[in-house]
């Protein structure tokens, strides 16, 4: 017999009169992984934090565990197994990771006293579950960006779950990360643990999900088995209209090369690194974690110090040893920790859009009058389709709209080279196809675009040349229009 | 070989908890207590007299006692100018019922009637942050001027004089322990180990670092957001109780002027202790040795012939400095985890 773990039927929300989930009936059966995919906006947060308790619904009912909840609290979500993993981790940056995984323990069990003790064991055992060792008594402040996404699904599968609710977890794994997390995924699967999984990425999809789930403003648009889901027809789903990207082919390669790095070095993380971006081209980096690519893309924007090498911007000899000596060279950065390190979420969109030119729009004495944004706020709103009011905060943005804003502020400052580092991580499928086609047309603008990325798709799609990173050199290079997909992942995944 | 490499662990190991231990702030104030009073022990040989170490840490007492409650605010996210408010508010209204109640009441008497009016209070300052969403900051800034008004205008303007204070805190002001230790200073340890207790062995001390680093998420493991700020400020407003008997009683006269206005010095203490102004760290230990710092500058500097002008000067010196320090390490360690 199969039984539900979560029901819901007819469910309804609104905000402020706006009905953002409409009659939404949705079973999750014991040890199933069921995806839910939308674009941003599409209500599909909304649903998970339902669940979740964050969040009351207006109308229908809740069963799960097979009892209704007329209302739920994020703890009784929680003592009923409910277990999500949400985007930003939701981690204590101030606390070690062996608290951060076995607070919530302490909690679900109701207790009053706190063992460090057994915060570490249970730290432990649910790291190794994962196969992972890490330094539990690290502050999560100080980990990389990959290492809290671990902490955070170490900490969901440490307490007794039925039901684990992963938003996106894919954005900042590796691939060899990820494959793990499939693993974990099935794991836990065999073990009647039922999985959401919230992705628009199919390959993740099909590897993992038995059924696919799929909201547009609201509503149901596909409910089907894996097997019986047409893969082409996803983003239509999605979207509503198909989306489909032609692979990247330049225009014209100019002769001399824009941007020229030789033998650049970074105390351990890198060494040897040389290579040139010629007019039209879209080169890609690409590596493990940890293979030095991050570090590589933050030195050639000043945040790290490069120890060795030069660097030749149109033939002549620059040095980025800090990010304002970069941006006055004219390189733009977009991080992969966008939520760090790209968007200022409390300031307004206009004030994110013109944070880089303030210099260049502010009077000779340095009075900035609040009008004097607008121009270059809505010219660049215009050509980047950010769809919402300049005046909201960044934080009220989605993902999609959060990058194109970081995108928008570089833009206006005209770079002549445009670092990229995983520009389009969790971000929607429609905004990351309008993410690819903005590159390409930087690209064909005499800039030099340096993409790194381990989405291999989005590599193969949108680079004419790949640089692998290894182990802190470059292991292989080539043209990307004589790879596929399982060669370039060869390539990265290969131990030297 | 073995032994080489067994020695070269050792040796990196040791090499990681000295720079591990120079990057914590205890140690630093440790050694500023050090050297201070090497500098004020060798001009003036009285200082590491048993009687001057006994004073110093009466002297501590009140800073001790309610910076627990500061500094468990401070962890929580925020600074509270209502402290001093509440300690003299406390202090004063429990002196005054008692004399009309019970004026030949043992002392405990009196320290508990002003712990429940300091829960009480503490209880409103929770009611505003918590259900009002009020800043911390402004919530116990207005509230403060409120408690200090309320107390004048109901409680009373007058002070009461040794002569008419209880016996039983007359007797207490004159209790010492282990040949001349004074008996508060018993109880600010006893604080700082409760508080110590709550914070590092009881679920909802780790949630009040867990709501200082990240409150959203303290929400979603499941912590009960108003049972924790509750908790938090009725503990605080009995810390500040606390403190503001041991005052009145220690100082035998219960000023309701007094107190009030040196807020900013336990603030001050709990910050140049180490804990962190934007929530979710700090330690007890490290607000007890910057209380200690703190009184030692500013009392003893005064026995080698420093004017108190300088002495806040030197206070002010090494307090920007400390915080200085504190940016510098988190900065540091923010670059290297990059």
């Amino acid at each position: 017999m199969e039984t539900n773990v979560i029901e819901l039927r007819d469910i309804c929300k609104s905000f402020y009169g706006v009905q953002v989930l409409k009659n939404i009936n949705l079973d999750l059966k014991v040890g199933e992984a069921l995806c839910i995919a939308g674009e941003n906006g599409s209500g599909k947060s909304t649903l998970i934090k339902i669940i979740s308790g964050a969040y009351t619904y207006d109308y229908g009912t809740l069963k799960i565990n097979g009892r209704e909840y007329p209302t739920i609290s994020p703890s009784q979500s929680i003592s009923e197994g409910i277990q999500v993993i949400y985007q930003d981790f939701s981690l204590f940056p101030n606390l070690t990771v062996a608290d951060n995984i076995g607070l919530g323990y302490h909690l679900l069990e109701d207790k009053k006293l706190f063992s460090k003790q057994a915060c570490r064991k249970i730290a432990k055992q649910s790291l190794q579950r994962i196969g992972v060792e890490m330094d539990l008594e690290r502050l999560v402040e100080d980990i990389p960006v990959a290492q809290k996404q671990i902490v955070a699904i170490a900490r969901a599968i440490m307490q007794d779950a039925k039901v684990i609710i992963m938003d996106e977890p894919t954005t900042a794994l590796t691939q060899k990360e990820i494959n793990r997390l499939y693993e974990i995924i099935n794991k836990l699967k065999e073990s009647g643990v039922s999985i959401i999984f919230v992705s628009h990425k199919l390959d993740e999809i099909f590897a993992v999900c038995d059924r696919i789930f799929v909201i547009r403003n609201g509503k149901e648009v596909a409910n089907y088995p894996v097997d019986q889901f047409e893969r082409g027809k996803l983003s239509f789903y999605m979207t509503g209209s198909e989306v489909y990207e032609e692979p990247f082919e330049p225009e014209e390669i100019g002769e001399e090369p824009i941007f020229e790095v030789n033998s650049l070095a970074f105390k351990d993380y890198f060494r040897d690194i040389s290579f040139a971006i010629k007019r039209g081209e879209i080169l890609c980096i690409t590596g493990r974690l940890g293979s030095g690519r991050t570090e590589l893309a933050k030195s050639l924007f000043g945040v790290l110090p490069l120890t060795e090498g030069t660097v030749t911007l149109r033939g002549e000899q620059i040095n980025i040893r800090s990010v304002p000596e970069a941006i006055k060279n004219k390189i733009a950065y977009v991080p992969d920790d966008r939520l760090a390190e790209g968007i200022f979420l409390e300031a307004s969109i206009k004030n994110n859009l013109v944070s880089v030119v303030l210099n260049d729009i502010a009077s000779k004495i340095g009075f900035l009058k609040e009008k004097t944004k607008d121009g270059p706020a809505k010219e660049w709103q215009e050509k980047l389709a950010i769809q919402a009011n300049l005046e909201d905060p960044g934080k009220s943005l989605s993902g999609g709209n959060q990058q194109r804003v970081v995108l928008g502020k570089w833009l206006a400052s005209t770079p002549d080279v445009f670092v990229m580092n995983c520009p389009t991580v969790g971000v929607d499928v429609k905004s990351k196809s309008e993410i690819h086609i903005l590159i390409r047309e930087l690209a064909s603008q005499n800039i030099a675009v340096l993409l790194i990325s381990d989405d291999i798709g989005e590599i193969l799609n949108n680079s004419n040349r790949v640089i692998v990173m290894n182990d802190g050199r470059i292991s292989y290079e080539a043209e990307t229009k004589n790879l596929d997909y399982d060669s370039l992942s060869a390539k990265i995944t290969e131990i030297i | 070989m073995n032994t080489i490499t067994k020695s070269k662990f050792t040796e990196t190991k040791f090499y990681q908890t000295l720079t591990s231990l120079m990057a914590k702030n205890e140690t630093m104030l440790v050694i500023s207590i050090v050297v201070m009073s090497i500098v004020i022990g060798t001009i003036n040989n009285k200082f590491f007299a048993v009687e001057t170490i006994y004073e110093t840490l009466l002297a501590t007492v009140i800073w001790g006692i309610v910076g627990m409650g500061v500094a468990l605010v401070m962890i929580n996210g925020g600074v509270d100018l209502s402290c001093m408010p509440i300690a003299m508010f406390s202090a004063y209204s429990a002196t005054k019922i008692m004399l009309w109640i019970a004026p030949n009441a043992p002392i405990i008497v009196l320290f508990l009637i002003g712990m429940v009016i300091g829960a009480g209070l503490g209880l409103v300052n929770a009611l505003f942050i918590s259900i009002f969403k009020i800043p911390i900051f402004i919530a116990t800034l207005a509230l403060g001027v409120i408690y200090k008004a309320v107390m004048l205008e109901f409680i009373g303007n007058i002070y009461i004089t040794p002569a008419e204070m209880p016996q039983s805190a007359l007797d207490f002001s004159r209790t010492y322990v282990f040949g001349g230790l004074h008996v508060s200073v018993l109880i600010m340890l006893g604080v700082i180990l409760l508080t110590f207790f709550i914070l590092r062995f009881t679920v909802i001390g780790r949630g009040v670092y867990a709501l200082g680093g990240a409150p959203e998420s303290a929400e979603r493991i499941g912590y009960n957001m108003n049972r924790l700020k509750f908790s938090i400020y009725i503990y605080a407003g009995i810390m500040y109780a606390i403190g503001g008997v041991v005052y009145v009683s220690n100082s035998r006269l219960a000023d309701p002027y007094d107190m009030i206005g040196t807020e900013l010095t336990v603030i001050a203490a709990v910050v140049l202790g180490g804990v962190s102004l934007m929530g979710g760290k700090g330690s007890v230990w490290g607000v007890l040795l910057g209380a200690l710092l703190s009184v030692i500058i500013k009392n003893n500097l005064i026995l080698i012939g420093v004017t108190s002008d300088w002495a806040n000067f030197v206070f002010g010196l090494i307090f920007v400095l400390a915080v200085a320090l504190q940016a510098y390490n988190t900065a540091r360690s923010k670059k290297q985890s990059a």
